[in-house]
């Protein structure tokens, strides 16, 4: 199966992030601030949704550039795109400094439902790539207001908060079964609507 | 590509498998089938990672501050990465390096050959010469045992008064000696270098007196070196001993002389 390279520029950005992390696996310090100038704001942006709290998402933003950096040579292209791997190292990041904060203090993960108005754009991004970036997330958008409150809360606390679906249910008060439907159709709708990206 | 053989609630859940709600049980399943090559499950995975990770484009950006790019730049310009796994790097010699040394093994082995064939040598010329030395010892041993037993003779003759040259003219090496002990009126022949007597024939001692008398002493043999020790009493009726004298008889001995005198002496 041929890798999907094309969460933020089908064309440019991925295989420059390809070359940009194998040139850092080869130690080259240049590529890393060029990862790190193109993104940072996601990584950054992607913590504090998690941890709102924007000195922990910078922890968090140093320690996963750091991670890529060591593990550069790691990288699997078969296994996903550039992008997808340091989304998914960011969010397991955050999400265990949430989880390690909520030990200590059991706080909420508060729905922040005004962000599907936000359209801000990223100024880092060349104007192609941010072309391809404001069609991506405009189709994330209207994919969240196709579902529920419910069901777009649900996704979110599973991908944002990383709650289990039990501590989702305890959280909306909602029977355990229906959580799980409304996690699976909700992600299914995600799927569709984004088949032409993926 | 192989069959998939996932079931229906697991397939369900590779979204919860990639949002990590999964139990350990359960993702290793998943994981142990992905790893079979179930190309269909690979694709939904995919596609699935994707998806998610799209819900990132949901939120707004922000920008970190700038002390978060100078920390990372900071650590990684202090800090060393890990090590990469030793690895043993054996150097490729030059061709003429690999040949020395090559010719350098063989002599070292021919040195080593040369030194255990002389080792084998020498152990084996060991053996003869302790075999040489204990047969020169036997016959030093002989030759003392011969002095003591001479020694025996000339102390049992000490009141000898007469010491009785025999010389040879047939056989030059040939010669005699014989002691007289005149008061015991016993003879000691020491005869040497005479060769053992043809077969049918016997060497036999003869006294000759002042008045021409010839009287046999007896016969004997000499033996393989050609050396004879005869003790013997003066014969009687035997008296005025002029000369005696060894000559070349028929077996069993003669009355008078008939063969050729190999030994005489004047006394």
């Amino acid at each position: 199966m041929e890798a999907k390279r094309i969460l933020l520029n089908p064309e440019i950005p991925e295989s420059t992030a390809y070359d940009l992390i194998a040139r850092m696996a080869q130690q080259d310090q240049i590529a890393l601030q060029d990862f790190y100038d193109r993104y940072n704001k996601l990584v950054f942006s992607l913590a504090l949704k998690v941890l709102n709290c924007r000195t922990e998402a910078e922890e968090v933003t140093l320690e996963v550039f750091w991670q890529i950096w060591q593990q550069a040579s790691q990288y699997r292209e078969n296994r996903g795109s550039v992008v997808a791997w340091l989304v998914m190292i960011a969010r397991s990041r955050a999400i265990d400094r949430r989880r390690a904060r909520d030990r200590i203090s059991n706080t909420l993960y508060v729905v922040d439902n005004n962000n599907l108005n936000d359209s801000s754009i990223d100024s880092a991004l060349d104007p192609e790539e941010n072309f391809y970036t404001a069609q991506r997330r405009e189709a994330v958008i209207n994919a969240l207001s196709e579902m529920s409150d419910k069901q777009r809360m649900a996704i979110e606390l599973a991908y944002f908060a990383g709650l289990s679906q039990s501590e989702i249910a305890t959280q909306l008060q909602e029977p355990l079964g229906t959580v799980k439907t409304r996690i699976r159709t909700g992600i299914q709708i995600l799927r569709e609507k984004l088949k032409r990206y993926i | 590509m192989i069959e998939c053989s996932l079931n229906k609630e697991l397939k369900d859940s590779l979204a919860c498998y990639l949002l990590g709600e999964l139990a350990p049980s359960d993702i290793a399943a998943i994981e142990k089938h992905l790893a079979l090559g179930c190309s269909s499950c690979e694709e939904d995975v995919a596609q699935l990672r994707e998806s998610l990770t799209s819900l990132v484009c949901s939120i707004p950006l922000s920008n970190p501050s700038e002390s978060v790019k100078e920390k990372l730049l900071n650590r990684v310009g202090s800090e060393t990465r890990p090590q990469k796994p030793f690895k043993l790097i054996i150097p490729t010699k030059p061709w003429y390096q690999t040949t020395f040394n090559l010719l350098g093994r063989i002599a070292a082995s021919l040195v080593i050959l040369l030194l255990l064939a002389e080792t084998v040598y020498l152990i084996e010329f060991n053996k003869r010469a302790r075999l040489q030395a204990s047969l020169q010892e036997a016959q030093i041993n002989t030759l003392k045992e011969q002095i003591n037993q001479k020694q025996k003779v000339i102390s049992s003759i000490g009141s000898s008064r007469r010491l009785i040259i025999l010389d040879s003219k047939l056989i030059n090496k040939a010669s005699g000696q014989a002691f007289w002990d005149t008061n015991q009126n016993t003879w000691l022949f020491y005869i040497s270098n005479l060769p053992p007597a043809p077969k049918g024939k016997v060497y036999q001692l003869w006294f000759i007196t002042g008045d021409q008398n010839v009287v046999s002493g007896g016969i004997f043999q000499t033996d393989a070196s050609g050396n004879a020790q005869l003790p013997l009493a003066t014969p009687r009726k035997c008296q005025n001993i002029q000369e005696a004298a060894i000559s070349l008889e028929p077996e069993g001995g003669s009355v008078t002389p008939r063969g050729a005198i190999y030994l005489s002496g004047p006394i």
